[in-house]
C-alpha cells in the first residue's frame, strides 16, 4: 500500500493506492485502509458518522463494479484500481475497472425501491451519503469518483 | 467477517449476529435460514446489535429472509440495531418494512400477535 504526501500545496493532501482482486472478500481492505484513514483525522466532527457513510459509499462502488462491470466473475484477473486521497477538507476515493461500462441512470430517478426488494439500494446509497459523485468511460477503463467533504 | 449463533425459543428460530453483513458474509445467513424452510410457520428474530456495518447487499438478503418468513405464514423482526447502521434503515425506508425491537423480549413479544393471526 504505497502512501505518499503531495507538497507545495495546501491543505496538504495525502494519497494511497490500492490494486485489490474484484471479490467481495476484498472489500474488507477498502474499509481497513479508510479507517487507518479516519483515525489520523483529528478534531473531526461525527468522525464515526462520516467514516461510516464513506466507507459503505466506497463498498456499494466496489460491490457495483464486481456484479455489473465484472457481471460476478472473481478471478484475480479483474482487479480494482483504488486512489485514495484526503486532507483536512475531504477525502476522494477514485475506481477504476476494466470491465464492462455501467450504464448510470438520471440521479434525479435514482431512489429507494417503493416496495422492498431484493435488489436496488447499492445506488441510492452512493448517491446518499457522498457529496460529489463522477462516473465515466473511456475504451480501457471505467471510473468513479466519489467525493466526502469533512467540513 | 460476521458471526452468526442460532437457537431456538418456542419454535422462533433466533439468529444473532455480529461483525458484517456484508456482500461477503450474507450468503452464510441465507445458508442457515435456507436448512430451516422445512419449518412452518417460519417465525425468526435476527439480533442485529453486534452489527457495526450494513451495506446494500446485507439490507436485501434480510428482505429475502422476511420474504422467506411470510412465504411459510410467519414473520421476520428485528432487535438491537445500532445508530449507525439504523440510519441506513431510515435512509432506504426500510425502517417503515421491518418491525425493529430494542431486545430480543420485546422481539418475542412483537411476534405473538403475528403468531396469534396464523
Amino acid at each position: 500500500m504505497p502512501m505518499n504526501t503531495d507538497t507545495g500545496a495546501a491543505p496538504e493532501t495525502n494519497y494511497i493506492q490500492l490494486n485489490i482482486p474484484a471479490k467481495f472478500d476484498s472489500l474488507a481492505i477498502v474499509g481497513e485502509s479508510l479507517r487507518i484513514i479516519f483515525d489520523g483525522l483529528s478534531g473531526l466532527a461525527e468522525k464515526e458518522s462520516i467514516f461510516y457513510n464513506t466507507q459503505l459509499a466506497a463498498y456499494e462502488v466496489c460491490t457495483n463494479i464486481i456484479k455489473h462491470s465484472y457481471q460476478l466473475d472473481e478471478s484475480n484477473d479483474n482487479r480494482i484500481w483504488i486512489e485514495l486521497r484526503w486532507n483536512t477538507v475531504m477525502v476522494t476515493i477514485k475506481f477504476e475497472d476494466t470491465g464492462v461500462p455501467f450504464k448510470m441512470p438520471d440521479p434525479s430517478k435514482i431512489q429507494p425501491p417503493l416496495e422492498p426488494d431484493d435488489h436496488g439500494y447499492g445506488l441510492f446509497l452512493i448517491h446518499s451519503l457522498v457529496d460529489k459523485i463522477h462516473y465515466g468511460s473511456d475504451q480501457s477503463r471505467n471510473t468513479w469518483l466519489l467525493v466526502k467533504n469533512l467540513k | 467477517m460476521m458471526e452468526i449463533k442460532q437457537r431456538n425459543i418456542d419454535k422462533v428460530l433466533i439468529i444473532e449476529l455480529s461483525g458484517r453483513l456484508d456482500a461477503s458474509s450474507a450468503p452464510l445467513l441465507s445458508s442457515l435460514v435456507n436448512k430451516n424452510l422445512d419449518q412452518a410457520p417460519l417465525n425468526m428474530i435476527i439480533g442485529m446489535d453486534a452489527v457495526d456495518f450494513i451495506d446494500s447487499t446485507g439490507l436485501s438478503n434480510l428482505i429475502v429472509q422476511l420474504k422467506h418468513c411470510r412465504e411459510h405464514n410467519g414473520n421476520l423482526v428485528l432487535y438491537g440495531i445500532r445508530q449507525t447502521v439504523r440510519i441506513i434503515f431510515e435512509l432506504t425506508r426500510l425502517d417503515k418494512v421491518f418491525n425493529i425491537f430494542l431486545n430480543e423480549e420485546e422481539a418475542l413479544i412483537g411476534l405473538i400477535p403475528q403468531n396469534s393471526t396464523n
